[in-house]
């Protein structure tokens, strides 16, 4: 005995399905147009998506309070990054108390994951994930970024200050 | 021989040898800071406690000569709680340098911090502060700070080179390493004190900063800066050659090594290397610059000539000879010796005059022609036109070359085929050069000063149209030798 | 000319330009970059709103290409054959890091390759993976890549300079 249930004839007639569509498509046009605030479409140039402060986006580096930067080319990032998109040339600094500090920081934003392992391996608060998102280029932008645009881009007003600086550690006597 | 027990495994050991030297023959693990078996014995360090059974204290591993039967054991828990603390006594006034010493992954705090280690810190006061980033001389940084006085670089100094510069300076605390006023670190071995300091305290001007060490790879091999053939570990990447530390070698250079052998790594990577085989100063490719050869000493035949350094392998050297003997028949084999006044030289440790790794063997194979002259003759007969063609197994440290030029101008004037490693804006006035491997890119035999054969053998291969003389033999001889685009290992 | 004639042409003038202000992707997205794909397709990023015609089932129906998601060496081929069954003013949108340079499998050992490699990509789109709008971003590049903006202040010295001769 077949317990299959087989549509009915009726409901194989195009027309009454063209109804009903036409009926759902109205109702909702018409519910759009008088509730615009609650409409799901996010406008998007004009309106802009919240994000949550955890949110991994493009790296951030940050500076001490003398306006230097914080990184000391320790190279433990690099060595945690796992799509090896950190490149580090690390130099000696005519100041015996910060001694080393990178003279190239670059990360290649085409093969970055935005996983976040190079901020969880940095020791000193060196390299955050900022809250914006990547933009993208046509053909021929360079994607490698430096120093000048990890630290110090506009939207950053001039460099975000690291947690705690080495000279503060000093001078506690850690 | 004394039979004693190590971590319940039976050793028989020479008498008066200490325990220490039974864990290092036994190969079995242990914590010392302070012990070199290149040097004597201080004790300071306390980290090589071992437990023996009978003694209620533990006692240190490296001054404590093994008695007949004695059972020592480095793995109860005795032994660990102690190695633990003292550790932390090692560390209290340590600064927190990791990120910016270049001893991170190498260091010795670190490892045994790993093994031993992980307490919580409990020190309350605050660390003492010292000197930092001193320079010591033209080679060596030193960071007092990091120091843990095991005093290893004192020793070195003192039995060692018997120079006695370093020393330590002021009581408890604030004990420092230093040198004496006007009197810096610079004698012809300091970069060793770099090499057996266990943690960052010093530093070589020449690496500092340049890589991470997890980031290196090493191949063992024999320096060929002189004719001592002390046998030496090089480091790299894909970027290049980094350093280069001794490897202990009984016979000929013990556990250390000189300061001018540290600098042979510079010639092999790229910035300094012919890419390319050139023709005056216009690059030709590979195939016909080895054709060209090919047929200028064809056609030379017994009138061709061989100028010939030291500073090849055994084999390549045969073949070469091989070739000009067999194939051109010439005897015109020239034997370029560069430094006459300073050749026998001995420092009495380790340098020798003779800056070419091979030449007690050349010599041995050039015996077996009968037939060799020296620059002198060959100088002549150019100059008389009695030799139009002349192949130079060029040298591939130049810098100890010092009369380069004068012999690139004499032989400009007729057609040269120079085989270089390094290029140089002299080379371009000769007819056709052609790129060969250095030291660190092929297999091959050195013999040293006293007869004694070492091997090197190739860990890298950064140009890849570099022949060695066998490929380039064989490629006379009709074979194909086709290389492709650069590569790096 | 007859008014019939005039009004179709009228209309086909119009339609011509309703069609040249709408552009048609074909989506070639897989792995994780594709859930980002179909919401820059859904309602929350629609991206009807800046001319994108919903995905074309043909190839030949499609003028933007949007890639995505790994490549294998082996898919090489096939994504040329599709890429030059494209008719017209082609363009190339390449989402994500595993697209644009192969990064998240260095490691693994596997043949994966960049779309460089393979196709002209005209807007790259980095991210792991990108936000959807970032995705809007990039279709009004491409919009301006395959349209490019009158320059009125060109035309208008070049108009000046005729009068003036």
């Amino acid at each position: 005995m077949s317990v299959v249930k087989r549509p009915s004839s009726v409901s194989q007639w195009y027309l009454p399905g063209i109804f009903v569509g036409l009926y759902h498509t109205l109702k909702a046009l018409l519910y759009n147009l008088s509730h615009r605030q609650k409409m799901q479409t996010l406008d998007y140039p004009e309106e802009k998506f919240e994000y949550s402060p955890r949110f991994k986006g493009t790296h951030v580096l940050t500076v001490k309070k003398d306006g230097a930067i914080r990184c000391t080319a320790c190279m433990l990032c690099a060595t945690n990054c796992p799509a090896q998109c950190i490149t580090i040339i690390a130099s000696e600094h005519e100041d015996p108390s910060v001694e080393k500090f990178p003279i190239a920081y670059e990360i290649d934003m085409l093969r970055c994951v935005f996983c976040g392992f190079c901020e969880e391996a940095c020791p000193v608060d060196a390299v955050r994930m900022g809250p914006e998102w990547q933009i993208p280029g046509i053909s021929g932008t360079n994607f490698v970024k430096g120093i000048d645009f990890l630290a110090f881009r506009s939207q950053l007003k001039g460099g975000i200050s690291s947690v705690l600086d080495d000279q503060e550690r000093h001078g506690q006597g850690i | 021989m004394l039979k004693c027990t190590i971590n319940g495994k039976e050793i028989e050991v020479s008498s008066g040898a200490t325990i220490m030297e039974a864990y290092h023959k036994l190969q079995e693990e242990i914590a010392y800071y302070c012990w070199h078996p290149g040097l004597s014995v201080a004790g300071v360090c306390r980290m090589c406690m071992v437990e023996i059974e009978g003694n209620p204290k533990l006692q240190i591993a490296c001054n404590t000569p093994v008695a007949e039967g004695m059972k020592i054991t480095n793995e109860s828990e005795k032994v660990k709680e102690s190695v633990k603390w003292t550790l932390d006594f090692h560390l209290i006034n340590h600064p927190l340098d990791c990120p910016i010493c270049d001893q991170a992954g190498e260091c010795g705090l670190q490892e045994f911090y790993m093994t031993y280690g992980k307490y919580n810190p409990e020190m309350g006061d605050r660390k003492v502060k010292k000197h930092k980033v001193v320079d010591l001389g033209s080679q060596v940084v030193l960071d007092t700070e990091r120091c843990i006085l095991c005093s290893r670089c004192v020793r070195f100094t003192e039995e060692v080179t018997k120079t006695n510069e370093l020393g330590i300076f002021n009581r408890g605390d604030h004990s420092e390493i230093g040198t004496f006023e006007n009197r810096p670190l610079n004698n012809k071995y300091a970069v060793n004190t770099v090499d057996i300091c266990p943690v960052g305290a010093l530093t070589s001007k020449d690496f500092r900063f340049r890589q991470r060490a997890w980031y290196l790879k090493e191949f063992e091999t024999t320096c060929n800066g002189c004719s001592t053939g002390c046998r030496v570990n090089v480091f790299h990447n894909q970027n290049g050659l980094f350093r280069v530390k001794p490897i202990y070698d009984e016979a000929v250079n013990g556990h250390w090594m000189c300061d001018e052998g540290r600098d042979i790594y510079k010639h092999i990577n790229l910035d300094q290397r012919l890419r390319h085989s050139k023709a005056g100063a216009q690059q030709v490719p590979l195939e016909k610059a080895l054709e060209t050869a090919k047929q200028a000493l064809k056609a030379a035949g017994s009138s061709a000539a061989l100028l010939i350094t030291a500073q090849y392998t055994q084999e390549e050297n045969q073949a070469i000879l091989d070739f000009f003997s067999n194939e051109l028949k010439s005897s015109n084999i020239f034997y370029w010796k560069n430094n006459e006044e300073t050749f026998e030289d001995f420092d009495g440790l380790l340098i020798r005059g003779d800056k070419n790794p091979n030449t007690q063997g050349l010599m041995n194979l050039l015996k077996e022609k009968s037939a060799s002259g020296s620059w002198k003759d060959l100088k002549a007969k150019v100059e008389s036109g009695q030799i139009k063609t002349v192949l130079v197994a060029g040298p591939e440290m130049l810098s100890v070359y010092p009369d380069l030029n004068e012999k690139v101008t004499v032989l400009s004037k007729t057609q040269t085929i120079w085989l270089s490693t390094c290029e140089h804006e002299f080379f371009d006035q000769l007819s056709l050069q052609l790129p060969v491997s250095g030291f660190a890119e092929k297999n091959g035999t050195y013999v040293n000063y006293a007869g004694l054969e070492r091997k090197i053998q190739a860990g890298v291969k950064f140009v890849a149209e570099a022949l060695t003389l066998q490929e380039i033999v064989s490629a006379f001889r009709g074979a194909n030798v086709s290389k492709t685009n650069e590569v790096a290992l | 000319m007859g008014l019939k004639q005039r009004l179709s042409q009228k209309l086909q003038h119009l339609m011509d330009q309703v069609e040249n202000q709408i552009n048609t992707p074909y989506v070639l997205v897989h792995g994780c970059c594709s859930m980002e794909v179909e919401n820059a397709t859904s309602s929350t990023y629609d991206w009807r709103r800046l001319g994108f015609a919903s995905p074309a089932k043909n190839i030949e129906d499609a003028d933007v290409l949007i890639v995505g998601g790994w490549i294998h060496e082996s898919f090489s081929e096939q994504m040329k054959s599709v890429y030059s069954q494209m008719r017209g003013k082609k363009s190339v949108i390449a989402i994500g890091a595993c697209a644009l340079s192969g990064a998240p499998y260095a490691k693994s050992g596997e043949k994966v390759i960049p779309v460089t490699d393979v196709l002209p990509v005209d807007v790259f789109v980095p991210g792991c993976p990108p936000r959807p709008e970032a995705i809007l971003e990039a279709i009004q590049s491409v919009k301006k890549l395959q349209k490019p903006q009158k320059d009125h202040k060109a035309m208008l010295y070049e108009a000046l300079r005729i009068r003036g001769n």
